[in-house]
């Protein structure tokens, strides 16, 4: 099966200052790709690119998502990128509900801008509900009056809705309470599963990237360290840095 | 501003808004009964023909012969210096003040909401320009700019509409500009501009509405100074001109009579002081309604 995204010598450069090289890196459908680094290693640098965003900083190289080539690639092209083949699934949700609007409004807007209206509309909507159970009486509900795990299952309700290949999920779970993050991650996991949904998983948690990922990419300064299957990079980290990664997750009884 | 990152007033709208204020207005009686005595004035003013004594009094009638008549009788209020009937006139006067304070806090908001939303969301250059023009009103004593306008354009109701709206729109300007600035980094503005919706939208949409509940609480607490203020355009003579019955007109016509007199200055006054203290008292119970200190802490 033909990649969902491929990434063939990105470069992102603020500046003179090289933020990310990274020169290949392929997600195909189903799979689980992590990123994982310390803060400022260019994971978030890298998933972002791969939606066009990166104002301000100048990308050289392919980034193709959904057979659109977002370097270089117009708004309008990139407004049909984002959300319907690659939804961005963020660290606060809430925040990225306008607290003005009921659930159910917002994901009809959502759909409606990507061009899915009526009943089609309602259909997608019940069964993306459905997929990350949630109770449709939500839709009634504003922002704050549903919880951080609810918002998170709501946003990626949104990106099932919209049928994104990928969801680039930006350290999804790291604002809320351990059991709704597990309770997420199977959401993800099952989502994976069922409906052959592809996830780019970007964490600095390596037990939780342990427990999801395929294949793990480790990036430091922007760099690729160590990349491959989850279990030899994790299991058996070939670089140091990685193993010092490793070595930070705290372990009960240590 | 801290009502920014909790949900604003127009979350609370239809079925939502009046749940809610009936339980802000159990919490908060003074709000309530503030409430209250304005819908009376409010309702007052509009059946002021049918609810004065003496219709007449309230536009152009004079009667010399009844002048100075104290309180009591056919006069409850008593008469004024050209024998009008004071109740009358009162009332009629509750018409003119609502009138100036409902046209200046509308025209106020409409400018200074709009304006300031474009300036915050905009930003930059855009901002710059319009807050600057908004410091410039704002470098002049409110009612020193109030009076001298009002000097400049014809003295009558409209001219004092004008002259306390261009006192009182920067107000309106600085608060939405800082909401919507801080409206604009958050996520779900970012969200609708990944998605290519066009600024207006984003402005009507997702800014106007999230940046509405401090001035809205602004607007009720503003009422009572403008009432305050537009009396007192009025005792300079700078604001509605005789035969207008205008409550800061009453009194400064009055207050030679204070001393022998009282009523033709009291009542009008105390008109004053109670409508602007229930629009003051309203708009510190809205103000706690809105707090989103106080919701979190429910």
């Amino acid at each position: 099966m033909s990649p969902l995204i491929t990434i063939e010598d990105l470069r992102v450069r603020a500046g003179d200052r090289l933020l990310v090289a990274l020169d290949a890196l392929e997600v195909g459908p189903g799979e689980c790709v992590a990123l994982v680094g310390e803060s400022g290693s260019g994971k978030t640098t890298v998933l972002n690119a791969m939606l066009g965003l990166t104002g301000g900083l100048r990308v050289s190289g392919r980034v193709v998502v959904g057979g659109v080539d977002v370097v270089g690639a117009d708004e309008r092209a990139l407004g049909r990128v984002r959300g319907s083949a690659a939804a961005l699934i963020s660290q606060s949700p809430q925040d990225s509900l306008n607290p003005t609007m009921r659930l159910g409004t917002l994901l009809r807007r959502v759909l409606a801008r990507h061009g899915v209206r009526g009943a089609e509309a309602r259909e997608r909507t019940a069964d993306a509900l459905r997929s990350v159970l949630l109770d449709p009486g939500l839709l009634r509900r504003y922002p704050h009056q549903v919880s951080g795990g609810q918002a998170q299952r709501f946003a990626i309700a949104t990106a099932v809705a919209l049928r994104a290949g990928v969801l680039l999920a930006d350290e999804p779970t790291s604002a809320l309470d351990v059991t709704v993050q597990a309770s997420v991650l199977d959401l993800l996991a099952r989502l994976r599963r069922e409906q052959g949904v592809a996830l780019v998983f970007v964490s600095h948690d390596l037990a939780v990237v342990s427990g999801i990922a395929d294949r793990v990419v480790v990036l430091r300064d922007g760099r690729v360290v160590e990349a491959g299957p989850a279990a030899g990079v994790l299991g058996a980290p070939a670089s140091a840095y990685t193993r010092e990664l490793l070595d930070a997750v705290p372990t009960i009884g240590k | 501003m801290t009502a920014v990152d909790t949900p604003p007033a127009a979350v609370r709208h239809r079925a939502a808004a009046t749940h809610r204020l009936l339980r802000a207005a159990r919490g908060d009686l003074l709000a309530a009964a503030g409430a209250a005595v304005l819908l009376l004035i409010v309702l007052a003013a509009l059946a002021a023909p049918l609810l004065a004594p003496h219709p007449g009094d309230g536009t152009d009638a004079t009667h010399p012969a009844q002048a100075l008549l104290g309180p009591g009788g056919d006069h409850l209020f008593g008469t004024d210096g050209v024998g009008r009937d004071v109740l009358s006139r009162v009332l009629y006067g509750a018409r003119t003040s609502l009138t100036i304070v409902v046209s200046v806090l509308a025209v106020s908001a409409l400018i200074g909401v709009a304006l300031g939303a474009v300036a915050g969301y905009a930003g930059g250059l855009v901002r710059d320009a319009i807050m600057r023009v908004t410091d410039v009103f704002l470098a002049f004593p409110a009612l020193l700019l109030s009076v001298a306008l009002a000097v400049v354009l014809h003295p009558g109701v409209q001219g004092a509409i004008i002259a306390i709206t261009a006192s009182w729109w920067p107000w309106y300007a600085r608060t939405s500009a800082v909401t919507a600035a801080a409206i604009r980094s958050r996520g779900f503005v970012d969200a609708a501009r990944c998605l290519g919706v066009p600024h207006a939208r984003i402005l009507l949409r997702h800014v106007l509405p999230n940046s509405l509940t401090p001035v809205l609480v602004q607007l009720s607490l503003d009422a009572g100074g403008i009432i305050l203020t537009a009396a007192a355009l009025s005792f300079l003579g700078l604001g509605p001109q005789e035969p207008t019955a205008e409550w800061g007109l009453m009194v400064q016509q009055g207050q030679s009579l204070l001393t022998t007199d009282w009523w033709v200055v009291a009542f009008p006054g105390l008109a004053i002081v109670v409508t602007a203290f229930c629009f003051n008292v309203l708009g510190e119970g809205l103000r706690a309604v809105l707090d989103p200190r106080r919701e979190a802490a429910r």
